[in-house]
């Protein structure tokens, strides 16, 4: 087994708020490799972004509560980049580790021409001349696909399309090799079309660079595309944590099973009934006593002693490198599983 | 024969570029829809897809002529529409309706839900049986909203409840066809569910005609009768569902099913994508010939030069390729 590359322990992250403090990550624990691509699923506000900015250690430390930590292992020794100064940190960023975003254009400045943007992100850790910056930046821009890179890099963001945006984000998030990437819905502003030439892309690139991925987004589609390991998200908390196929087509979490058969297929006909998840997530402020999934699960009724309603459930291994949160017993949870989830070539 | 509600006939909307400035000169066209003909029949959905820019959403506009068409022939349960003023399309306007993409941007923030679903009724001057407020609150009940929320304003919705309050105003009028931009497209899985099937029990019960755009593939597999496949302004390929998904025969639409993720590992491990090369062309500057030609796998010198035919190469299937896939 290989040392993972990123191993997040116990991170709490909250925000303090007029209205309460809202616990947007909560008791969240997992490990990356490198090579390996893990995808982190769920909700719109299930608290994805939060706890990923914080390993990129981007959030505001002020107005932020933050706790627990997250290991870097680099060639040079662990950094906790929890608890690492912040100026450890921000040297840590794009060099060992980078980050790409959803919306390209908030992330590119208009001003500047796309050369000059990635030829400034590599000389903060490289030396060389302008000029050289300039090379390295028509380099990437080649090795992302954009054809007739050495003229392009002279061009500025709003002359590239959407996709070739997102191409740039990735060649900016790569230009110093680092060895962990988090992507926060590299695609979902995208059409299909050019979504399946960034996943590629994003691919080869992990294989040309050998590093560990974390890849965010509420697209099961597109996990099941790219995705090593799964880590599902519910109202700030892991809810499920497996291998791909196990997330698949043997979840253990009332809430992934809700999620997988809520979505329409193309390989499937259409006609019958989607299943919906009845109902809508909890406020983050003041969390329920008890599992945060209650009031919308189906089968919180065989548990017994109104458990769910009281204690909140403890993320734990339930099958072999596949843990759960949730009090149902794994023979349970395998009964309720509706087996269309399971996939149909079953 | 199925009553058709509505019919389009080489439908084109050009949009003129100017130069900019004070002294601003026409410049070039944008030929953002460029010859469309499609027909919806009552309580049938029709799903428009196809890349971002191919025209979607301005094919929508057109029809409810919220744009004046550049060419070409709307009708409307028969009656030609593509002429009419503003004025003459008024009593028309409450039969068909729209449901927009963004339903944060839509709903006018200072408004209470029932000023806003009720608007529909005093721009035409109808009064509802049982009144307007008794109207409001059956229309939220019906989209599975809670009547006595009535007073409340949109941002104490979630984005899925914000939706189905677009839904209702739509419905506010019994229109007999609904053009839905993009509905779901904003929303979660599990709250897209949701809205789907509001939107299939509607036309269950209503017998709506719906047009419905999106570029989710999955949705509209799910949601549609029929399916028309757009790319930069023209139609390349259309038919029933079942058959446009088992047997695609335009090049484009083979592409773009086979870029669609499915939510399952093993398939997609097996999975051969055609990954398509470039950049949709600027919609002023079409190729020549057939306008998918610059990235089609399949082109020949033939596709650069003439412009393939609309043919129907079965019943109900109709395709512009020169060279089609299998067969
Ligand atoms: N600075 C902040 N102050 C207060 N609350 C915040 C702040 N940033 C995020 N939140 C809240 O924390 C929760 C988690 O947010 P997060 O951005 O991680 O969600 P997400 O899972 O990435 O969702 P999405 O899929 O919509 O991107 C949300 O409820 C959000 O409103
Ligand atoms: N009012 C307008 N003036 C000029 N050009 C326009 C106008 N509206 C749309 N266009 C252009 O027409 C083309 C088609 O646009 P449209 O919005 O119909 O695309 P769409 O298929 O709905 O795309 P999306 O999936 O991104 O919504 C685009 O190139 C667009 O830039
Ligand atoms: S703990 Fe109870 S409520 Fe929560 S997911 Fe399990 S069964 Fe459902
Ligand atoms: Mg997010
Ligand atoms: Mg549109």
């Amino acid at each position: 087994m290989t040392t993972p590359f990123l191993e997040v322990k116990n991170l709490n992250v909250s925000f303090p708020t007029e209205d309460g403090e809202v616990m947007a990550s909560q008791d969240i624990s997992f490990n990356v490799a490198l090579g390996e691509t893990l995808a982190i699923v769920g909700e719109s506000g299930s608290g994805k972004s939060v706890s990923n900015l914080a390993v990129m250690g981007l959030h505001n430390r002020a107005r932020t509560n933050i706790s627990g930590e997250a290991w870097l292992n680099l060639a040079s020794g662990p950094v906790d980049v929890i608890s690492a100064p912040e100026e450890t940190v921000r040297r840590l960023r794009g060099k060992s580790m980078a980050m790409i975003f959803q919306d390209p254009m908030s992330a590119l400045h208009p001003y500047y021409s796309i050369g000059d943007q990635l030829s400034e992100a590599w000389r903060l850790y490289n030396e060389g001349s302008k000029s050289d910056g300039i090379k390295r930046a028509a380099q990437m821009l080649d090795l992302v696909g954009i054809p007739d890179a050495a003229r392009r890099v002279q061009e500025y963001p709003h002359q590239f399309s959407g996709g070739m945006r997102q191409r740039v984000m990735i060649a900016m998030a790569l230009i110093n090799n680092p060895s962990l990437l988090i992507a926060d819905e590299p695609t979902t502003a995208l059409d299909v079309t050019v979504q399946s030439q960034i996943l590629q892309l994003l691919r080869d690139m992990q294989k040309e660079f050998n590093m560990a991925v974390i890849l965010i987004t509420h697209d099961l589609g597109v996990v099941a595309e790219v995705a090593d390991r799964v880590n599902v998200m519910y109202a700030g908390k892991i809810v499920e944590k497996a291998g791909i196929d196990s997330i698949y087509y043997n979840s253990l979490h009332p809430y992934t099973m809700g999620l997988l058969s809520s979505i329409p297929r193309v390989d499937q006909l259409g006609g019958h009934r989607l299943k919906t998840i009845p109902g809508q997530p909890p406020s983050l402020i003041g969390l329920p006593a008890g599992c945060s999934f209650r009031s919308r699960c189906e089968f919180a009724s065989n548990v017994t002693g109104n458990l769910c309603a009281t204690s909140a459930p403890l993320l734990e291994i339930k099958a072999p490198e596949h843990a759960s949160r949730c009090h149902l017993s794994v023979e349970q949870l395998n009964e309720f599983n509706p087996s269309d989830v399971r996939g149909t070539h079953k | 024969m199925s009553e058709s509600v509505l019919k389009l006939e080489g439908l084109k909307k050009h949009f003129p570029t100017t130069t900019g400035g004070v002294f601003s000169r026409v410049k070039g066209v944008v030929k953002a829809v460029d010859g469309v003909d499609l027909e919806v029949a009552r309580g049938e959905t029709v799903g428009l897809v196809g890349e971002s820019g191919c025209g979607k959403t301005t094919v929508g506009r057109t029809v409810l002529k919220l744009y004046e068409p550049t060419d070409g022939k709307i009708f409307f349960e028969g009656e030609d529409i593509t002429k009419l003023s503003r004025h003459e399309m008024k009593p028309l306007r409450s039969q068909m309706q729209m449901i927009f993409q963004d339903p944060f941007a839509s709903l006018n923030p200072r408004h209470t839900v029932g000023a806003i679903v009720s608007a529909s009724f005093d721009i035409h001057g109808i009064k509802p049986e049982g009144g307007v407020k008794k109207s409001v609150q059956d229309l939220l009940e019906r989209v599975g909203l809670n009547p006595e929320h009535i007073n409340r304003f949109p941002h104490e919705f979630s984005g899925g409840q914000r939706q189905r309050i677009g839904i209702a105003r739509a419905l506010a009028l019994k229109p007999k066809l609904i053009v839905a931009d993009e509905p779901v497209s904003a929303l979660d899985v599990s709250i897209q569910a949701q809205v789907v099937n509001l939107l299939d029990d509607l036309q269950q019960e209503l017998g709506l005609a719906y047009l419905f755009v999106a570029h989710d593939l999955s949705v509209v597999q799910h949601i549609s009768d029929r399916v028309v496949v757009m790319y930069l302004g023209k139609v390349m390929e259309m038919a029933n569902t079942t058959e446009l998904f088992a047997n695609p025969r335009h090049p484009y639409t083979k592409a773009l099913l086979s870029a669609v993720p499915i939510p399952d590992p093993e398939i997609e491990r097996k999975r051969e994508r055609i990954i398509l090369q470039g950049d949709l062309p600027s919609p002023v500057n079409p190729p020549a010939g057939c306008v998918f030609n610059t990235r089609c796998w399949k082109v020949q010198d033939r596709c650069r030069v003439e412009v393939p035919q609309v043919l129907e190469i079965s019943p109900k299937h109709t395709l512009a390729c020169h060279f089609p896939e299998g067969n």
